[in-house]
Formats: structure tokens, C-alpha cells, sequence
């Protein structure tokens, strides 16, 4: 059936049309935004019971904060005070208090190395693909840990994963979604930094049987591996609590309490 | 069929305007949102006047106007006195958008029955 165009009878499609546009208009400013709100803040979610907990969380990590700030400012305190009683003793131990933070990635560290960048596959999965298959298509945690794990084991120095940097306890989880390493979560692209022997690295990761010869090796996904070498790495200090609520340093041997 | 008029005029404005970042303070989005809701029951309001010949131009016009601008300080009013005027709005306009959308496809539906019955 097809109605005529006739324009006397139809004006009012006109008008309609007229302001369809403008409605198209404000449907897509109000999606832009939101969408736009939702990057900005994280929070995918406009969801009540999602927003809640997000709160809480965000309420026990400032609440922790504001302890370790506390506790950051007394020990200032203390050290300023040392110092001005110090001397030559001070500068010493100074010196070795830097030491002790580099080596436990409490400072930040430069030098030579290579950028392992991860992603998720741009490749489709095949439509009849299973769930089994279509996982091979992410990049998962124990991607992330492996690679991590192979750089180190192949001298690297400094390691950081988008910008939290890897320590001696560093876990690196899938929370649901994204991949937690520290208290960070992150998505897609995982950008590994390491500082270290470049060619070394480099070579441990590619060689026959290694970690990329072996990635994936089913489906052929290598557009989801990219290594870079630089001359020069970034791996910024750790910026999680260094708190500890169980463990407490044990005596050295010999010199017991008085 | 004259009703792919309206919706092609809606995809040319959603372009356009996804493809221009227009810049919108957060505190106001959900408002934006809500004046997109009552332009939608609007226009869904003027197509379904116009298949019923009881369209008005300046009933229409004004009408998407001082509802989409009405419906959105409304909801602000409500929560400057703390009342959630916002839903009162979604579920009003809502409603409205389903009952007029509910008629016009009434509408064709007969005029379909009726095209077939004549030859």
C-alpha cells in the first residue's frame, strides 16, 4: 500500500519532521553524555546498589588513606627531628633509607628497557565460536602475570603494569570485568613496563617455545602481543598502602629486648 | 510510507549532533535527558494527530517546545525541594509515548485491513 506524498493533505509530517530533527538533536546530546559521564567517572553503572557499593569502597580506601597520612606526617616528624640531633650518622642513613625505598619500589625508576603492551583481540571469533574459544579473544589475568613473571625472570629491574608499579606483594587478579593489580583495576590496553637488559628480555619473550611463540598459538592471535624497546623506561613508585596489619618486623638475632 | 519522513529527520539530527562534541555540564545531564523523553512523546504525540487529522501546527510546535523546556525544570524544581518530580515526569511521559505509539499502530493496522478489502 502507498500513501501520496500530497503535500496540503500531509503538512503536518513536515512539522513533525521538522522537530524530529530536533529531537534527534537532544537524544544524541543526551546520550553523548552520559556516555561521556561514565568514561569520565568510572562508574558504568547509574544502578543504586552498584553506586552503594562503590561508596562503601570508596569510603574504606579514603578512611585508610587518611590513616596512612597520619601515620606518613608523625614519621616525618620523627625523621626531621633525627636529623637536626644527626649529623654525619643522619646523612648515612639517609642514604641507605633511599636505598631501601628504591629496592622496594617506593621510588620512581628510569633507564633502558621494553614495553609489552597486551590487548584484546580486534580479530571476530568465528560466530560458532564457544565460550572457551571466544576467551581466547581477552587478554586475562594470568596473560598479565605471565608476561610479568618472564620479565622478571629475565632481569628485569622495575616493572609496572599501567602505572602500578609490580612489588614483592603485588597481586594481579581478574576482578569480573577488569584486572586488578595493586588496589588499581584496569581495562584493555594492559601497558607492561620493564626496565632491564632490552635484548635480553626482548629475546626471552620471542624465542621458540617462549611465552609469545607460544601465545594463542591455536587461533594465530599475535595482534593481541606488541613489544617495544626504549632506551628509556618509566616505572613510577608504588602508590598503594604500605600498611601492614599482621606482620611486624622480627627482632634481629641477637639483639634481644631489653 | 510518509512516517520514514520524521525518523530519517531524527537520524540526520542524532548525527550531526554525535559527531559535533557539544560540550554539557554533568549536573544538568539527566535533565537533557529527560527534555529528549518529552520531545519523543511530542513527536510521537504530532504523528499520531496528524494520522487522526486533528494536527495542529502551533499546538505541536509550541507544544514540543514548552513541554521538553517544562519537563526538564520541573525535575529541577524537584530536586531543589527534594521531591523526585523526575519520575513523575518519566512515568507521565512514558506512558504517553506508549499510548500514542499504541494508536498509531492501531492505525496502520486498519488502514492495512482496509487496503486489502477494497481491490
Amino acid at each position: 500500500m502507498s500513501i501520496p506524498l500530497d503535500l496540503k493533505k500531509n503538512s503536518w509530517v513536515w512539522h513533525v519532521t521538522l522537530l524530529s530533527v530536533v529531537l534527534g538533536m537532544l537524544i544524541a546530546a543526551a546520550l553523548k553524555t552520559q556516555q561521556t559521564f561514565r568514561i569520565k567517572s568510572g562508574i558504568l553503572t547509574t544502578r543504586i546498589p552498584a553506586l552503594a557499593s562503590a561508596l562503601l569502597e570508596e569510603k574504606d580506601r579514603s578512611q585508610t588513606l587518611r590513616e596512612e597520612i597520619t601515620g606518613l606526617r608523625a614519621r616525618i616528624g620523627e625523621y626531621e627531628k633525627a636529623l637536626g640531633e644527626g649529623g654525619a650518622r643522619a646523612g648515612l642513613l639517609s642514604s641507605e633509607l633511599q636505598r631501601a625505598k628504591f629496592l622496594a619500589g617506593l621510588l620512581e625508576a628510569r633507564g633502558e628497557g621494553i614495553v609489552v603492551t597486551l590487548r584484546d583481540s580486534k580479530r571476530r571469533a568465528p560466530a560458532d565460536a564457544g565460550p572457551e574459544l571466544l576467551e581466547q579473544y581477552i587478554i586475562h589475568d594470568f596473560d598479565i602475570r605471565n608476561f610479568v613473571n618472564e620479565l622478571v625472570a629475565s632481569g628485569a629491574e622495575a616493572v609496572a603494569v599501567n602505572d602500578q608499579r609490580i612489588i614483592a606483594n603485588t597481586p594481579i587478579r581478574c576482578v569480573g570485568g577488569p584486572i586488578r593489580v595493586n588496589d588499581a583495576d584496569m581495562t584493555p590496553p594492559y601497558r607492561i613496563a620493564a626496565i632491564g637488559p632490552p635484548e635480553v628480555m626482548e629475546s626471552t619473550l620471542k624465542m621458540r617455545g617462549g611465552l609469545v611463540d607460544q601465545f594463542r598459538i591455536m587461533e594465530d592471535l599475535t595482534d593481541m602481543v606488541h613489544i617495544e624497546k626504549k632506551k628509556e623506561v618509566v616505572v613510577p613508585t608504588y602508590s598503594g598502602s604500605t600498611q601492614f596489619k599482621y606482620a611486624k618486623p622480627a627482632e634481629p638475632e641477637g639483639e634481644q629486648k631489653k | 510510507m510518509i512516517v520514514l519522513l520524521p525518523l530519517m529527520g531524527a537520524l540526520v539530527g542524532f548525527i550531526v549532533v554525535y559527531l559535533v562534541n557539544v560540550p554539557v555540564p554533568a549536573d544538568i545531564a539527566s535533565y537533557l535527558s529527560l527534555a529528549a523523553l518529552a520531545g519523543l512523546d511530542s513527536v510521537f504525540g504530532g504523528i499520531r494527530a496528524g494520522i487522526e487529522d486533528k494536527f495542529k501546527a502551533d499546538v505541536f510546535v509550541s507544544g514540543f517546545a514548552v513541554n521538553t523546556l517544562l519537563a526538564a525544570s520541573l525535575a529541577y524544581l524537584g530536586d531543589q525541594i527534594g521531591l523526585d518530580l523526575f519520575l513523575a515526569a518519566v512515568v507521565v511521559l512514558g506512558g504517553r509515548v506508549f499510548l500514542n505509539l499504541s494508536l498509531i499502530r492501531r492505525h496502520w493496522l486498519t488502514r492495512i485491513a482496509l487496503a486489502k478489502r477494497e481491490p
